[in-house]
């Protein structure tokens, strides 16, 4: 049982938790994420998100379309779709069931 | 005064200096590699490109134009070691892991070793695919090469037909581990190590002026050896293409003029075609069964003829792809055949 792996596993779920949250309010193209989830230390360097972008555009659960950028190459804007909202719903009441959990037992 | 290279990063030019240009490289074919067996490899390269480019975009003012090392190392930093990607994203690694075990896990393959190399690098590539030390390969092609002689030959046909090993996880599959993570970070450290050891030991005076001579030796044998074998490609090619040629149009005279003849070898030794409808009456009961297996035949016997001219073609003129895709194309093509053929004898049974 190694405590790197748990972490990972616990941090990995939050992390697609909070991609699909950040973008609820609106789309968004990667550097914005990226800035909220190193706010948040959820990520160290940036090539973790774009892999899991990628996967969870396949997934369905993003769209995405291209628009031009005045300091550099075109952006991807990712938004959420109706599957991508669904998954992040019930991403959500297992979060509330979580941390209820997780107050109920640690008293 | 620094050298610079002009690059496209996703569609924006960048003039970079050439030390930065090879990290970068570097850098990017490493993430690469990581991601080789994922099908979103192509994607993620692209988005990550994009983001680099964005990011030396910033990095670019009018009073600094070139993207210089410490620019690149930045971005390093920003973006992250494929390494670390993995260690944030646990999913990719035992996704990537568990597919790439199901693969590879036992499946070895055979590719040039350059790393190790005194020619081509067959002859370790052979000794990493059984596992044993290279020596005892080469050691077997002199000896064929000066019992038997054709060392050679066989050395120069394996040349051709086996693919280099360019990235780190053709490494991993040419000595057989399974590609996982730990493998591929594993080769990646031997390599570090290995470069640092070979800085230390050019350390070394004696070391150097001695390796120095040796690999001065072999090179020189090496560029010999190349160059004989550039001239032998060349003999090859005229020869694979007249046998293939002769051996075509032979086949299609046999076919159209010669009915019901069997070739078959006479006692001095010499192809004769022998005139036997009986044989033939007795073995096919309708005429149509008999068109179709010569059908058959031709592409049976064919096919490795067209792939000889085929070989001969890209010896002689050079062409730039590997010919051991074509090759290997043709010769999935003749199995299928060869296979199809005895899938309908069987339902005819």
């Amino acid at each position: 049982m190694k405590i790197e792996n748990t972490k990972a596993q616990m941090r990995k779920g939050v992390l697609e938790y909070c991609i699909l949250s950040i973008l609820k309010s609106g789309e968004a193209y990667p550097s914005e994420i990226i800035e909220k989830l190193k706010a948040g230390k959820l990520i160290v360097v940036e090539g973790t998100l774009y892999p899991l972008l990628t996967r969870l555009k396949n997934a369905g659960l993003l769209s995405y379309r291209w628009e031009e950028s005045k300091s550099g190459p075109p952006r991807k804007y990712y938004r959420l779709t109706e599957i991508g909202d669904e998954f992040l719903k019930e991403l959500e009441t297992t979060w509330d069931d979580l941390v209820k959990a997780v107050e109920l037992t640690s008293k | 005064m620094n050298q610079t290279v002009t690059v496209n990063i996703s569609g924006i030019v960048f003039h970079i200096e050439v030390d930065a240009y090879e990290n970068l490289k570097k850098y990017l074919n490493k993430i690469r590699s990581y991601f080789k067996n994922a099908e979103e490899s192509e994607e993620i390269m692209t988005d990550i490109e994009a983001r680099i480019a964005e990011l030396f975009n910033e990095k670019i003012t009018s009073d600094n134009q070139v993207v210089n090392t410490k620019d690149v190392e930045e971005v390093i930093t920003i973006m992250g070691k494929p390494e670390q990607y993995v260690e944030e994203d646990e999913e990719s690694v035992s996704e990537k892991t568990y597919t790439s075990q199901r693969t590879y896990a036992s499946a070895k393959k055979l590719f040039r070793d350059s790393d190790d190399r005194m020619i081509g690098g067959v002859a370790s590539g052979i000794a990493a695919y059984f596992g044993v030390a290279s020596i005892w390969v080469r050691l077997f092609f002199v000896l064929s090469t000066l019992i038997w002689g054709f060392g050679p030959l066989v050395y120069f046909i394996l040349w051709l037909v086996m693919p280099e090993a360019k990235t780190a996880s053709d490494k991993i599959q040419m000595k057989g581990d399974p590609v996982n993570i730990d493998n591929l970070s594993k080769t990646f450290k031997d390599e570090a190590d290995r470069v640092s050891d070979h800085l230390k030991s050019n350390g070394q005076q004696y070391g150097k002026k001695a390796e120095a001579v040796v690999g001065g030796i072999f090179n020189f044998i090496g560029q010999i050896i190349k160059g004989v074998f550039k001239v032998l490609g060349k003999v090859f090619g005229v020869l694979f293409l007249l046998i293939g040629l002769i051996f075509l149009t032979s086949t299609m005279l046999w076919l159209t003029v010669g009915d019901r003849t069997i070739l078959s070898i006479s006692d001095d030794g010499v192809f004769a075609a022998v005139q036997s409808p009986e044989l033939f009456n007795l073995i096919f009961p309708s005429s149509d069964m008999y068109h179709i297996f010569m059908m058959i035949l031709v592409v049976v016997i064919g096919m490795p003829f067209v792939a000889l001219v085929y070989a001969g073609l890209k010896l002689l003129f050079n062409v730039k792809t590997h010919f051991s895709v074509g090759l290997s194309m043709f010769s999935r093509n003749y199995l299928l055949c060869i296979f199809s053929f005895l899938c309908s004898q069987r339902s005819k049974e």
